[in-house]
């Protein structure tokens, strides 16, 4: 074997395993948790508790909190999609009950402003590598 | 009387500073012109009186709420004759009309400091400029509070016989005395690197002394605000009682900004050290960290930024907006005019490669900076445009800090390891490969537990491997002071050593973070007295109520043995004083290997408590203890303070390195005003 | 060698963006007391409720028609209610004065009896306060911060949502129109 494929046995050997142990601890070949249980954090970490400044319903114990909260399981069992039960929130409360604005219109530039930026870091490191290899 | 003397010393103050800013630009005209400037004429004497002025403001306010001297609007809203002495002297930056006075007090002794650090200098027009710069914004400030923002202001109508006192969430807990002034200090100090920049650009000079200085004091700065911002997160965690320790509310985020700029300029002058490079990147940035500063002020001050719901104050907004309007249009002129001259004529050579990794550091900071920025400002926007209501809160943030935050492990795992100019990949490698191996087997042996997510592990596995590149180097430079036969603890301080110390601190906290987020659990127990039950794989048990009262508190507590050794005390507690606020008190059972956080959430009907939630329906006598189970939490702070250990033996000299490595850049002196 | 200016450029294009963001900032309304909001109550009949005062009489919303009801919901540890209570009182004590029949009730949010008591002695706040333990008063009502006054028609409607600090006579013309509009 050449050196050079030698080298890379050792390397190579680490991300295999470490690739493997990734994903099972990716958790994809385990039992899926409930569906219902997954769909209720989710929805409790994006709703905010109504009297409190920031906190979600998950994170607060006042009354409205907990009260939205058992709302909130409630839909979930009775099978209503999570975007209406977003939908029934924001009707009562506004749209300031949620911890983050629905991803349309003018909203859409929170999420593609770090998509960009993640794209200038790309940009830049290709530049210097690009101008690097012009260069003599 | 405190009233008085109070607004005399600020007034007092104001005139000196800037007195003292005329007189300095006067004697830089006259060096300039090359005229001998008579030792009294010279602008730096005058921040004695400056000093005095602060000083009796300072003490007259201090005076008044020792004594509970309610004629004072602000000592009638924050201090009660019940609160002990801690307390009243920390009331002067509590709340936000008084805190002002403590941002003057520290940028006077800032400046003083700069004066007497380089007086053997002060004939150098950098040195002048300087310290024309921060007479300038001692003027600003002290103006504030001379005027618009007077702490000093007196009460309308009778006196009251009681004051309101503290605000309860700010008085339960000493490190209100240690974590505003540790902000201010941070914030405050990056006002020198600030001044330097803007000097050296107006005098067309860049060479390696101001340099050094201006790092110095960068990373002084930034070691303070790392310090204060981890304190104050662990104060919001043991007082507010939600469990957690970081909301991303303005306020806070009004903190990271210059902290998050600042980690990217402490990087990007270590490049310039070295190699000459990144000249103008890194007089943007420090001038981008000053602004964010005074951004900073402006967000917490202007109310601009607070729900609709706040009632918004004041004519103060404005004016720290045209502060830093001056700020960045006058940095940004000073670029746009002398920018061009100041561009290295070297240029990185490739991407892999130290200089290549602190880019990458750099980008990553400052654009996760402007996410955060953006976050923040994003609902005043659009209500602005749409007229609606919206939030933008953890989901949004966190979303955003889990990428930033594996990408800045990684970095921290594969840069120390990598050369300047180019670096060799097999090289790197095999620098790195143990550290990995360790990392590969403990995220085998995490998942063979159960331990499940991939974000986690990849953070685990970075994490060992950037602790391992750190200790690497650390185990390095000891070895090289045993082989210079010099004292062991030269090897662990100057930059080198210094940052990688800090750059554990950073993997303590990381792991932390990520630990308790990713395996928190909360329960809401219901206990009868003498239950026990089980929560996250510890047991609490109810063993009784407790009434407390004191002249400063009233409170309600619930006696709970937790893991069957330690009492603990979640309460209910009302604290004296006008206005008589009830707050759930927390109690924390810290461990090193995870906290058990307890709060009193509601008690059976049928029990006279003061305070907790009652709740029909419960039987009576029973208690609802809202329990979280954080894992390794306490390594967040223990992170926190090495980073600051860190910080401070970085900023010890270690031995000059030789000056082979650096790249010959001729650099032009030019001489103007 | 001829130097590019791209340094200037950047900066130049930068001081005109900061200055845009400035203009912004600085335009921004400094809040006059509080925002009449365009909640979707406003036209309908208000949400039922009955509830204990603090000395422990049973209100309901059904005794409340008839007239004009300002529904005031504030906490002790809420800033601007503190800011707004002086205005309460001086505008409670301006409609008696003029025999305008408004009735002011407060309504507790997320607060304890204790805080609550203490907070009205304080400020010397005369007019009924309402419990609302459970929080599902405020629900009803969709308020989620305090302060937060509800301004109702005699005929039960919903008149107006004010957020926000009020101030006296900001209330008072928002009574006066509820007094006057469609029952």
């Amino acid at each position: 074997m050449s050196p050079g494929a030698r080298r890379l046995l050792g390397p190579g050997l680490l991300l295999v395993v470490l690739g493997v142990a990734l994903l099972i601890g990716s958790g994809v070949f385990d039992t899926p948790a409930p569906a219902a249980s997954t769909r209720i954090a989710a929805l409790e970490r994006i709703v905010r508790c109504p009297s409190c400044q920031d906190l979600s319903v998950a994170q607060s114990n006042a009354a409205s909190s907990i009260a939205v909260r058992r709302e909130i399981a409630d839909a979930v069992h009775a099978g209503i999609s999570s975007q209406e039960i977003l939908n029934t929130l924001t009707a009562r409360y506004g749209t300031s009950i949620l911890l983050v604005p629905p991803a349309s219109g003018l909203s859409t530039a929170l999420w593609v402003a770090p998509i960009v930026l993640a794209s200038v870091l790309v940009l830049v490191l290709a530049t210097v590598a690009i101008r690097r290899r012009r260069s003599p | 009387m405190p009233a008085v003397l109070g607004t005399l010393g600020a007034v007092i103050a104001f005139a000196a500073a800037l007195l003292g800013l005329v007189v300095q630009l006067v004697e830089l005209r006259l060096r300039a012109l090359r005229r001998t400037v008579p030792v009294w004429l010279e602008g730096r004497w005058l921040i004695a009186l400056v000093g005095a002025g602060v000083l009796l403001a300072v003490g007259s306010m201090q005076y008044a709420l020792i004594t509970h001297d309610f004629a004072l609007a602000y000592v009638a809203d924050n201090n009660a004759t019940v609160t002990p002495l801690l307390y009243s002297i920390t009331g002067m930056w509590s709340a936000l009309e008084g805190s002002i006075l403590l941002w003057g007090l520290i940028l006077t002794i800032v400046t003083a400091a700069v004066i007497v650090l380089y007086r053997r200098r002060h004939t150098d027009p950098v040195v002048g400029w300087a310290t024309a710069v921060l007479f300038g914004c001692l003027t600003f400030f002290l103006w504030l509070i001379a005027g618009p923002a007077s702490p000093f202001e007196r009460t309308g109508g009778t006196l009251p016989s009681q004051g309101a006192g503290p605000n309860a969430l700010l008085q339960d807990n000493p490190l209100v005395a240690i974590h505003p002034p540790l902000i201010y200090t941070g914030l405050v100090c990056f006002s020198v690197p600030f001044a330097f920049v803007v000097a050296t650009l107006v005098v067309g000079r860049f060479d390696d002394e101001w340099r050094l200085e201006s790092r110095r004091w960068a990373v002084f700065a930034w070691t303070v605000l790392t310090v204060g911002v981890v304190l104050g997160a662990w104060w919001s965690y043991q007082v507010l009682g939600w469990g957690g320790f970081w909301g991303w509310d303005p306020v806070e985020n009004a903190a990271l900004l210059p902290w998050l700029v600042g980690t990217a300029y402490v990087h990007s002058i270590v490049v310039e050290e070295r190699r000459g490079l990144l000249r103008v990147w890194n007089a943007t940035l420090g001038m981008a960290v000053f602004a964010l500063t005074i951004l900073a002020t402006y967000f917490t001050r202007s109310g601009v930024l607070e729900s609709v719901h706040a009632f918004s104050s004041s004519t103060l907004g404005p004016l720290i907006l045209a502060f830093l309007t001056v700020v960045v249009v006058g940095g940004l002129a000073l670029l746009a005019w002398r920018g061009d001259r100041l561009r290295s004529p070297v240029r990185i050579d490739e991407p892999m490669s130290r200089e290549g990794a602190f880019v990458v550091n750099n980008v990553l900071f400052v654009g996760f900076a402007a996410v955060v920025l953006l976050g923040t400002v994003f609902p005043l926007a659009f209500q602005a445009i749409r007229h609606e209501t919206v939030t933008v809160g953890p989901p949004y943030f966190d979303a955003v800090a889990v990428p930033v935050g594996i990408c800045v492990l990684f970095l921290m795992a594969v840069a120390p390891v990598l050369s300047w100019r180019h670096a060799d990949l097999w090289v790197s490698w095999r620098r790195l490969a143990p550290s990995a191996w360790a990392a590969t087997a403990l995220v085998v042996v995490l998942v063979a537990t159960g331990v499940r997510g991939v974000g986690t592990l990849v953070a685990y596995f970075l994490a060992v491997v950037a602790a391992g590149a750190a200790v690497r180097t650390l185990a390095g430079n000891l070895r090289s002071t045993r082989g210079r036969a010099a004292p062991l603890w030269h090897g662990l301080v100057g930059r080198s050593s210094g940052g990688m110390i800090v750059h554990l601190g950073v993997v303590l906290a990381c792991v932390g973070i990520v630990t308790s987020v990713s395996f928190a659990t909360r329960a809401e127990v219901t206990l009868a007295p003498g239950q026990t039950k089980a929560v996250g794989g510890h047991t609490v048990t109810y063993l009784g109520l407790r009434e407390v009262s004191d002249p400063v508190r009233k409170a309600t507590q619930v006696v709970v043995r937790v893991d069957g050794r330690g009492v603990f005390y979640p309460a209910v507690t009302q604290f004296a004083g006008r206005s008589g606020q009830v707050v759930g008190t927390p109690a924390i059972d810290s461990g090193v290997l995870g906290d058990v956080y307890l709060t009193f959430d509601a008690i059976g009907q049928g029990s006279s408590v003061s305070g907790a939630q009652l709740v029909p329906g419960l039987r009576p006598g029973s208690v609802v203890l809202g329990v979280t189970v954080q894992p390794l939490l306490a390594w967040l702070w223990t992170g926190g303070l090495v980073v600051g250990i860190g910080g401070l033996l970085a900023l010890i000299p270690a031995r000059r390195r030789a000056r082979g490595s650096r790249a010959a850049v001729p650099t032009a002196v030019l001489e103007a005003v | 060698m001829r130097r590019s200016h791209i340094v200037r450029i950047v900066a130049i294009v930068a001081i005109v963006a900061f200055a845009g963001i400035a203009v912004f900032l600085a335009t921004r309304p400094v809040a006059q007391g509080a925002t009449q909001v365009d909640s979707p109550l406003i036209g309908t009949m208000a949400p039922a409720f009955s509830a204990q005062t603090l000395s422990g009489t049973d209100v309901s919303l059904e005794s409340l028609r008839g007239h004009v009801v300002a529904l005031s919901f504030f906490a002790s540890w809420c800033g601007p209610c503190r800011i707004e209570a002086p205005e309460l009182a001086t505008f409670q004590f301006d409609q008696r004065h003029r025999g305008t029949g408004v009735e002011l009730y407060g309504v507790v949010f997320n607060d304890s009896d204790v805080a609550v008591r203490s907070f009205l002695h304080a400020y010397g706040l005369e007019y009924p306060v309402l419990t609302d333990p459970s929080g599902s008063i405020a629900n009803d009502f969709g308020v989620t911060g305090p302060p937060v006054t509800v301004v109702l028609t005699p005929g039960g409607k919903v008149a107006a949502v004010l957020e926000g600090a009020v101030t006296s006579t900001q209330l008072s013309q928002v009574t006066e129109a509820a007094g006057r509009g469609p029952a």
